[in-house]
């Protein structure tokens, strides 16, 4: 997306929360911040599945806050189904405990407030929300969004010779690809706080070569 | 990541599921690059740091102080100080885990272990170890195998013979069992009568020298596997009421354990080894009893008896080992007139797994010895060798002419080794030094060293010389990489940590005038007489048994998979603690080898 789209679209949905309470996400996010992501869900369609579980940390400087995180357990509207529980291995029962969506969403906006959101595959996850966001609070995520894997790329593409430049270059983008490459240690996967955290940790790297 | 946090490494290994919880609510993921300063000297620290991947050196001024890598945690003293003395640099990117200050202090006030390990001076951690090994010796003992134990050997009486012959049986043999053969019975059968069935035998009112043993006997034998565990064998007994049990393979009969010997053996297996020794006729026996003193060491160091403990008894065991062997093999006139002796480790009481043989005859002065004397140290030499002591390629023993002596002549040559302190010269003082009794008259040995105590302390440049050796070994700041550094590195602890330790303690104690020849001793003598501090003193002891049981460890390792034993330890298989504790360990050899270069100016050699 390119940014005059992206002001845009930011716009329009200013111009949406406008007098609601959910004003402050688009207050200028404070410097240095950010807030990392990950949702484990019945499934990998946005349209029919839901979110089950939510994990988000936020990020300050070097720092990744996991003694502050959010931890959320969502129900379900329909069922979880057992392709899904193998994934992420929550049951029927451990969602059962969860909060309405509705309270999970109330919760997650006040934790990210206006800071810009990092994930991987973000897309996805943020999909996943506004479908959720919509129906129960009747509006989507303002905040910008940094993808880990397109940062990724971008970095690897700019360490290519000039001539591979031009070609169409092939980069494996999977998670644990990216963890390999840049040395980072890969934690047990598919539990949405450690790919939050893993996902930081990626970024905070990421920018640090950047720079 | 904090449910991915690694609570199987120390010091957070001792802690409670709410103590867990307690961290990682509190814990936050660091990212540094390389060459970043992660605490820089003065800082007042707010976090417990616990490396995930990566590496941090630890800087006193610009001497590296260690090395942290995965696992490892720092600067807790500086956490409870409030100040650090140190500057931490990333020496390789670093992702960590940052534990919160406030929870680190709750943690130390709910888990007096966590506290220990963490900050403590050495002794605390050694002590903190320890104390969580406690409880698991019985039950590994319990998991040695009933062949191992002391299993008696079963006499076995035809069906027939009457009572009055198998008591007379049980007084000559001291036993209290007998097994019984039926073979008129169709099929034969074995049964047990014991002084119990005595009672029933005579109360029967029929004359005992015509009863048959046959009819009091109980026909249903319990039997174990000599392969069983012995806490097994134990269970079988309880279980049937009974107080002891065939051991048996199939049809054959090895013998008959009793529940008192599994007691016993539970209780302290060395007594049992020690049984043997001195029961032993001949040097086949003592070579069997002496095989089991290697499985004995192992099987206390595995179940956490402390390595101190462990030594002493396999002081003892040798000594008796040794006094035994001798007996058999010298004259009684012999041993009444001369003093065996044993040297280096074994006369310092330090050695566990067996090594060279260093040992000595002190002979009476006046006493004439037998003209086959030295086929007689040739034989004990043999037998040592049989008993898994190599010869010493020094030829420090007994067998060597050079080793046996009239007192006189010891004192004699004991003077030149001061008076002209080549090479050869200090390192015999340095062996003899340590000479212990184990067979004869002590006062012989006692003569000499007296006589060498009384000439060492004039001759500073002497000394100097023989303190000299502290520093022959040791790469400097070398080892400290080496703790984390490249695969396959090996540690020679010997040369690295005991060498110096020991034998800078041997110094000492020659400066001094200790007579007392275990490092531990002449550590307790120096702290008396104010050379050594109290803490400096309990420090190298703790570290000298610290150093003692890593080399055991290794040295086992190497025994199960059937390879020689080595004397090295592989720093990658430390486990975080052992590695940790080594630092602090080697770090008090490098604090004490700086106060004897200044005691004996080795600088100035």
């Amino acid at each position: 997306m390119s940014g005059w789209v992206a002001r845009l679209r930011r716009g329009w949905r200013q111009r949406q929360l406008k007098d609601s309470e959910w004003r402050f996400l688009c207050d200028a996010p404070p410097a240095g911040e950010w807030v990392a992501l990950d949702c484990e869900t019945t499934g990998l369609n946005p349209r029919t599945d839901e979110i089950i579980a939510i994990g988000a940390v936020r990020i300050v400087g070097g720092r990744i806050l996991t003694s502050q995180r959010l931890e959320l357990l969502v129900r379900p509207e329909h069922g979880v189904s057992a392709e899904s529980i193998r994934v992420h291995r929550l049951r029927e029962q451990d969602v059962e405990a969860g909060l309405p969506a509705e309270e999970a969403m109330r919760r997650l906006l006040n934790f990210i407030g206006p800071r810009p959101l990092v994930g991987y595959y973000l897309e996805f996850d943020v999909a996943m929300i506004n479908r959720t966001l919509k129906r129960t609070l009747g509006l989507a995520l303002p905040q910008e969004t940094i993808e880990v894997s397109s940062l990724y790329y971008d970095h690897v593409f700019q360490q290519l010779p000039p001539h591979r430049q031009q070609e169409s270059t092939e980069i494996d983008l999977r998670f644990a690809t990216i963890m390999d490459a840049l040395d980072l240690p890969m934690r047990e996967a598919h539990d949405a706080l450690n790919d939050a955290v893993m996902a930081a940790l990626a970024f905070i790297k990421l920018r640090q070569l950047g720079t | 990541m904090p449910n991915a946090f690694n609570f199987a490494a120390s010091p957070f290994d001792c802690l409670t599921q709410a103590e867990q919880r307690l961290v990682r609510d509190h814990v936050d993921v660091v990212y540094f690059p390389k060459d970043a300063v992660v605490l820089e000297v003065g800082a007042v620290p707010e976090h417990l740091f616990v490396l995930i991947k990566g590496r941090v050196t630890q800087f006193d001024a610009d001497e590296v102080v260690t090395t942290y890598g995965p696992d490892d945690s720092f600067d807790g003293r500086g956490l409870v100080a409030r100040k650090s003395s140190s500057r931490f640099v990333a020496t390789e990117e670093v992702v960590a885990y940052a534990l919160a200050h406030q929870a680190v202090n709750e943690l130390i006030a709910a888990n007096t272990t966590f506290g220990a390990l963490l900050f403590s001076d050495l002794g605390h951690k050694l002590s903190a170890v320890s104390a969580r090994h406690s409880g698991h010796e019985l039950q590994a003992l319990n998991l040695s195998r009933v062949d191992e134990a002391f299993v008696r050997h079963a006499y076995i009486v035809d069906a027939g013979t009457d009572i009055v012959t198998v008591v007379k049986l049980f007084q000559k043999e001291r036993t209290t069992n007998v097994l019984v053969r039926d073979a008129v019975s169709e099929p034969p059968r074995l049964g047990i009568f014991t002084t119990n069935a005595l009672q029933r035998a005579i109360l029967s009112g029929r004359p005992l020298h015509e009863l048959p043993v046959g009819d009091l006997t109980a026909w249903s034998l319990i039997a174990v596997r000599p392969s069983d565990q012995v806490g097994d064998a134990l269970a079988t007994m309880l279980q049937h009421h009974i107080h002891r049990v065939v051991v048996a393979d199939g049809p054959v009969i090895h013998g008959v354990l009793e529940a008192l010997d599994v007691f016993s053996f539970l209780s302290n297996h060395s007594m049992l080894i020690g049984m043997q020794i001195t029961a032993a006729t001949s040097i086949d026996a003592l070579a069997e009893a002496a095989g089991q003193i290697t499985g004995m060491i192992a099987r206390q160091y595995r179940s956490g008896t402390r390595v101190g403990l462990i030594a002493r008894m396999v002081q003892d065991l040798n000594g008796r080992l040794f006094e035994r062997a001798w007996q058999l093999i010298a004259p009684p006139e012999l041993v009444a007139h001369s003093c065996l002796i044993v040297m280096g480790s074994e006369g310092r009481g330090e050695q566990l797994l067996k090594t060279d043989q260093d040992n000595g005859l002190i002979l009476r002065d006046g006493y004439t010895p037998p003209a086959e004397l030295a086929d007689i140290c040739a034989r004990f030499s043999d037998a040592l060798t049989r008993f898994g002591y190599p010869p010493c390629p020094g030829g420090i023993m007994l067998s060597n002419p050079r080793w046996r002596m009239s007192a006189a002549d010891f004192a004699r040559t004991a003077r030149q080794w001061l008076v002209m302190p080549d090479t050869e010269s200090l390192m015999h003082l340095a062996i003899f030094m340590d000479a212990h009794t184990v067979s004869g008259d002590a006062h012989l040995l006692e003569e000499v060293r007296a006589a060498l105590m009384g000439l060492s302390t004039d001759n500073e440049l002497m000394l100097t010389r023989f303190a000299a050796a502290v520093e022959l070994f040791g790469s400097q700041s070398g080892w400290w990489n080496r703790l984390l550094g490249d695969a396959g590195e090996r540690l020679d602890l010997k040369k690295e940590g005991i060498f110096p330790l020991v034998h800078g303690v041997r110094s000492l104690a020659l400066a001094h005038r200790v007579a007392a020849t275990g490092t531990q001793p002449r550590i307790d003598a120096l702290v008396a007489q104010g050379v050594l501090s109290p803490q400096m003193g309990t420090e190298l002891v703790d570290s000298l048994y610290f150093f003692m049981g890593l080399r055991l460890k290794a040295g086992l390792d190497e025994m199960d998979r059937g390879q020689p034993v080595s004397g090295a330890v592989d720093v990658k298989a430390l486990t975080t603690l052992d590695r940790d504790l080594l630092k602090d360990t080697l770090g008090v050899v490098k604090r004490f080898k700086a106060q004897l270069r200044h005691r004996f100016k080795l600088g100035a050699l």
